[in-house]
């Protein structure tokens, strides 16, 4: 029963991907003019930007409830969880500029997405300087915990809300169609997508966890 | 299998006063252009006023439409399982109207899908998946041994 409790969430994704990755190549798709079949980087490039948001968002969470009753495990776990969010969103980057390579003809078009989501990972890497930067213990922890809290703020703004008001070539922004709107999505590719994203949340979550718990036992070294 | 042959470019040219009946031409005929229709998704614009589809892939236009050059596109879904992304193009200006209808494939792997041994792929990405996962759980069990000695 420990055995359960301690290691649900990492059974759950592996099942989930096992269901995932299969589908993910033979499943139906929808048939799009420009994608052809390389609509199915949904399932992956997609997949990583809202981990991503899951992740920092978990992360901000400790953040913000480290503000109100500090405690050096919640810094911890704030931190290490920008961290996994952090691949997750670099994976999401560079899958993005091989999609973009070969359906809009280069890796980099001046979109609003690309920018904010580049401008966005730049904070984010801030963040870690930032902490590094000061040495005061306490104070860091104050100031990055706020400054986590600015950074995921900015982030949404700019990966949420810019897109959807400037001219973008991504779907579901500037005047684009969602990717909801494509009727295929709502039957046979929802059913891969949705539980990709939950799939790979349990397994950004269990990298975070990893990172938390090998930070506390450095942390515990330390004070000895 | 012809239609096979010839699937990556229909160019055709009606001339207007042939299709003439109820104050609608016929611009063009899907059906006989791809080798049988099976379906018609118009796209999210939609058809400029005047246009007008058929069930059956028929497109007509108001003769009395106003002058002027009109675009739009629409998707086809032909017998064999190929979809076609239809571009019309109602050249009004002209004299005599000129219309483009011109279909292109847009190609998928769907015989892939059946006989192109995607499943070597879809293995591999396990073993992939499957390799990292296993590295996770080595990382998670060392760091158990280590929180237990700590």
């Amino acid at each position: 029963m420990n055995f359960l409790r301690k290691h649900w969430y990492k059974i759950l994704g592996v099942l989930i991907l096992l269901y995932v990755i299969p589908n993910a190549w033979t499943g139906e798709v929808s048939v799009q003019i420009i994608l052809h079949e390389t609509i199915r980087n949904l399932y992956w490039h997609v997949v990583m930007w809202f981990v991503m948001i899951i992740l920092f968002g978990v992360s901000v969470y400790y953040s913000a409830s480290n503000l109100s009753s500090p405690s050096q495990k919640k810094d911890i776990y704030a931190v290490e969880f920008a961290h996994a969010g952090m691949a997750f969103g670099f994976i999401g980057i560079i899958t993005g500029m091989i999609w973009a390579q070969f359906t809009w003809g280069a890796p980099w078009t001046n979109d609003a997405k690309l920018n904010g989501s580049a401008a966005s990972l730049l904070i984010y890497i801030a963040y870690f300087i930032l902490r590094s930067s000061i040495p005061d213990q306490q104070k860091m922890v104050k100031t990055s915990a706020v400054y986590n809290i600015f950074a995921f703020t900015m982030l949404m703004i700019l990966i949420g809300i810019m897109p959807r008001v400037m001219p973008s070539l991504h779907p579901g922004n500037g005047g684009n169609p969602g990717f909801g709107n494509y009727d295929d999505l709502k039957g046979s590719m929802a059913i891969v997508f949705r539980p990709a994203v939950i799939g790979w949340t349990c397994i950004g979550i269990w990298i975070a966890n990893l990172r938390v718990r090998y930070k506390l036992i450095e942390t515990q070294k330390e004070l000895w | 299998m012809v239609n096979k042959l010839f699937s990556c470019l229909f160019i055709s040219l009606f001339s207007l006063s042939l299709h003439a009946s109820n104050g609608r031409d016929t611009i063009a005929d899907l059906n006989s252009l791809l080798g049988g229709v099976t379906g018609v998704k118009k796209s999210e614009m939609g058809f400029p006023e005047g246009f007008e589809m058929s069930e059956t892939g028929v497109i007509t236009v108001d003769t009395a439409i106003e002058k002027g050059v009109y675009f739009f596109e629409l998707m086809a879904l032909t017998p064999d399982e190929s979809h076609f992304i239809v571009n019309v193009k109602y050249d009004k200006l002209s004299n005599p109207t000129k219309i483009i209808v011109n279909a292109d494939k847009i190609d998928m792997a769907t015989g892939l899908r059946k006989d192109g041994m995607i499943w070597v792929v879809v293995l591999v990405s396990l073993v992939v998946f499957a390799g990292l996962i296993s590295y996770l759980v080595i990382l998670d069990r060392k760091v158990s041994k280590l929180e237990k000695a700590a």
